[in-house]
């Protein structure tokens, strides 16, 4: 039972009182303790001169999955330079940042505990890949992981619907699939949307038929919502909304809000969701719009999606869309799929260009966000990795978050119309470092009832980084001076140390199991995999997630908004 | 003055090794010892170059590396090399010379698949045959060769000369299967047989036939052009090469193009 002291650090835990102020953290067994100061401990770092906060948690990132061994099998030619053990450790030398756009499971790990992460959550898994994305988040080093499983868009809640089933039968029917699919959450991509491009629609706004099944985005988003609040699952709705990335999508993010009906939501990668029909190339920032709703509905949260500049792939469940983007695809390539007839999947490279109008207006609306919305626990700092940008910019991204002369020199690089209107240059706000943790650390876990993460009380998981107090905030998030999960100290200066295997979060709703028989009629006639095969015990998961242990993350049904 | 460096493998190789570092003008100004203690990955494992090489060091007029012994097992030889010159005594494995910029290698045997790939410059040839993939895109990669001269002393595999974009690539034996697929620009001359589907998907770019005339495919077409200003300038570019190349000039080709199915402005000359 050794006891490690984390002496005279600033420890920045703004989920509990007296943030900022330097004492000493003391940790056993993979825990946080309270120690007297002249308690003894069999290790003691000295922290003199350096924030200590939680480890980060990314709630939003394509970690594991089809889509992302898609990318990867796209684009090898971006894995090229970084597989060498040398590479694994080089950090954060002059690595050409597409090496991190699609990253193998190793380095996936390595540099997100190279940067003070902890943990990551993968937001699209379809039930069908569940395995495949527990065994390959399984294979992602130091990091705890969970995923999103994906309903909104299969053949089997569409037509229920259609019929008219009972709300009871599509309650089982999500709380069943929580449970077999030992997910974390629910996530709804393009709602109907997906299933409605196979039916030849190319659009679908939020109180659009679908064309075969008569449904509206509109009733798929309350049922869903309703559905996870009934059950009890902490992490609302998680909703990537309809009509990503066209001009004049916040009518549909309005729309999608309203729809919920002060039901509980998660908006994600809200920056692609955000834009106007203004200005002569009718494209504009929609973000104040965006920000007084979300100012205004207590009930949503969002993470930003932000973009950074540079290479990277857009990898996405949502097919409609990506058609309609592959054109833009750099390089020229790109891969559409259909999933189990229940899902679907787009895979684009891109290159965001500083110089191109579309490109820097998405990076400013992205910034908009995060310095308009008053409430920083509502706001999750993402780059919906590798969409907007790979993980690896986080540093800079807070940076430009926290500095204001950085920004606004970063402004004056980018496409001078939108360098010259955009609200950005006008906002004065610089986040604090309070700020920067509960976007990154403890509003994620607040948001997705990790009781034990994202900050530092006693009995909290030691998921630890440190970092020293010197130089700008990109190189200070960069490169801490310690990492430790669960206790154990994983980075230090920058290399890896030691690579334990992270836990498996996930939900166990209770529901109603005589749905079982109404799902295995479905899946004898229409499904590929025997129904008694789709569920995942909590045996399998331990083996399939190496072991690294299982967390269930308590439900607290009877409708707690 | 310069210094050639000799390295000569002490073992077989169990296991493929890369040794895509190891290039003449980063050795030229390193001593022994320094050379020695180069990593280099075998397997999983790191070893220094001392420990599966004898080297030494003489002095030559240009900057050179010659490496000795069985190295087919030795990959990516000369990758992205610059300039000097390069030589291997026997046969090596894959990847030579990917991506070379500059100078010249020569492989005295045979070399395994991927060799020029997306080479833009320099000279790369090879004494004995290659494997697929020569003159091609490495994987995933949107271009193939982009410059310099590959020159095949034997036979080479399937899809010599995929996407190639531009440079010269002469293949003194025969080729497999989809030469010159998808191809965009360059040259490729051929003096042996090939085998299925010929230039499949191609865009542009010139194919000439020294040797055995191919079948002509249903998506090429005859075009009946008056070439013979440019055949004049091709058979004088292509004569160095040697047999059958250095004859050219007094054998009037007929000329088609293709692929119809992917813009048609490729061409094959096919001399009488």
């Amino acid at each position: 039972m050794k006891t490690l002291r984390l002496r005279g650090g600033r420890v920045v835990d703004p989920a509990n009182p007296g943030s900022g102020t330097i004492r000493d953290i003391g940790v056993r067994d993979g825990r946080i303790v309270d120690l007297h100061p002249d308690a003894p401990a069999d290790e003691v770092i000295d922290c003199g001169g350096c924030l200590v906060m939680a480890g980060g948690i990314d709630l939003h990132t394509h970690i594991g999955g089809g889509k992302v061994n898609l990318a990867r099998l796209l684009l090898p030619e971006l894995q090229r330079d970084c597989c060498t053990p040398d590479a694994a450790q080089a950090w954060p030398e002059a690595l050409d940042p597409a090496a991190h756009v699609v990253p193998g499971t190793l380095l996936t790990g390595y540099r997100y505990a190279q940067m003070g992460y902890t943990s990551a959550f993968e937001p699209a898994m379809v039930p069908a890949n569940a395995r495949h994305a527990h065994m390959e988040m399984g294979d992602v080093p130091i990091l705890d992981h969970g995923a999103y499983v994906m309903l909104g868009s299969d053949e089997l809640l569409l037509r229920w619907m259609a019929e008219g089933k009972p709300f009871e039968q599509i309650r089982d029917y999500i709380g069943w699939t929580l449970n077999a699919t030992k997910a974390l959450g629910l996530k709804v991509v393009n709602p109907g949307g997906i299933s409605a491009f196979k039916f030849n629609q190319r659009k679908l706004d939020v109180d659009e038929h679908h064309s075969h099944w008569r449904v509206t985005p509109r009733d798929i988003l309350h049922t869903l919502a309703r559905g996870l609040t009934e059950l009890g699952v902490p992490h609302p709705l998680h909703i990537h909304g309809s009509n990503l990335g066209i001009p004049g999508n916040i009518e549909s993010t309005l729309a999608t809000i309203d729809a919920l009906e002060g039901l509980r939501a998660h908006l994600t990668h809200i920056q692609f969701h955000s834009y106007g029909t203004e200005g002569p190339k009718k494209f504009s920032s929609a973000a104040l719009q965006l920000v007084e709703a979300v100012n205004r509905h207590p009930n949503i949260s969002i993470d930003v999606g932000q973009i950074m500049f540079g290479q990277t792939v857009t990898a996405s469940g949502d097919t409609m869309r990506q058609l309609a983007n592959a054109h833009h695809a750099s390089p020229r390539k790109w891969v559409g799929a259909d999933i189990e007839c229940d899902a679907g999947c787009g895979v684009v490279p891109f290159r965001y260009k500083e110089q191109s109008y579309v490109n820097a207006l998405q990076w400013a609306i992205g910034l908009e966000i995060f310095l308009l919305v008053k409430d920083p626990w509502r706001v999750v700092l993402t780059t919906d990795h590798p969409n907007g940008g790979p993980f690896t910019s986080y540093p800079h991204l807070i940076r430009l978050l926290m500095d204001r002369d950085f920004r606004n020199e970063q402004l004056a690089r980018i496409h001078p119309d939108v360098a010259a209107n955009s609200a950005l240059k006008d906002i004065t706000r610089e986040l604090t470092l309070d700020e920067i943790a509960i976007m990154t650390r403890a509003g994620p876990a607040r948001l997705l009832g990790l009781a034990d993460r994202g900050h530092l009380a006693a009995g909290a998981a030691a998921d630890i980084a440190v970092y020293r107090e010197a130089g700008d905030p990109e190189s200070m998030f960069t490169t801490p001076e310690h990492v430790f999960k669960d206790g154990v100290r994983v980075a230090y200066k920058g290399r890896i140390t030691a690579s334990p295997v992270g836990g498996t979060h996930f939900v166990e709703p209770a529901f109603d199991r005589g749905i079982e028989k109404h799902l295995k009629a479905h899946h004898d006639v229409h499904g590929s995999v025997r129904f008694e095969h789709l569920a995942i015990s909590h045996d399998e998961l331990c083996e399939c997630s190496r072991c690294g242990g299982t967390h269930v993350v308590a439900c607290e049904p009877g409708g707690a908004v | 003055m310069s210094q050639a460096c000799h390295l000569r493998l002490k073992h077989a190789l169990p296991v493929g090794v890369d040794a895509s570092t190891l290039l003449p003008e980063r050795l030229a100004t390193l001593s022994i010892d320094e050379i020695a203690r180069l990593p280099l990955e075998l397997g999983r494992d790191l070893v220094a170059v001392g420990d599966l090489f004898d080297i030494s060091l003489r002095e030559a007029d240009g900057v050179e590396l010659r490496f000795e012994g069985d190295c087919r097992k030795l990959h990516g030889v000369g990758r992205a090399m610059g300039e000097g010159r390069l030589v291997v005594d026997g046969p090596v494995g894959d990847q030579v010379g990917v991506e070379m910029r500059g100078g010249e290698i020569q492989v005295c045997g045979d070399a395994g698949d991927l060799a020029g790939g997306a080479m833009a410059g320099g000279r790369l040839e090879i004494g004995g045959s290659v494997g697929d993939f020569a003159a091609s895109t490495l994987p995933g990669a949107m271009d193939g060769m982009r410059g310099g001269v590959l020159i095949v002393r034997g036979d080479a595999g399937d899809r010599f000369g995929d996407r190639m974009r531009r440079g010269v690539a002469v293949v003194h034996g025969r080729t497999g299967d989809f030469l010159a697929s998808r191809m965009v620009a360059g040259t490729i001359a051929l003096a042996g047989e090939t085998g299925e589907h010929p230039g499949h998907g191609m865009r542009r770019g010139t194919l000439v036939f020294a040797g055995a005339q191919p079948r002509v495919p249903d998506t090429f077409s005859a075009t009946h052009h008056d070439t013979r200003v440019f055949w004049a300038l091709m058979a004088r570019s292509l004569a160095p090469f040697g047999a059958p190349f250095d004859g050219l000039a007094a054998r009037c080709p007929a000329r088609v193009v293709g692929d119809l199915g992917a813009d048609g402005k490729g061409e094959w000359m096919l001399p009488a």
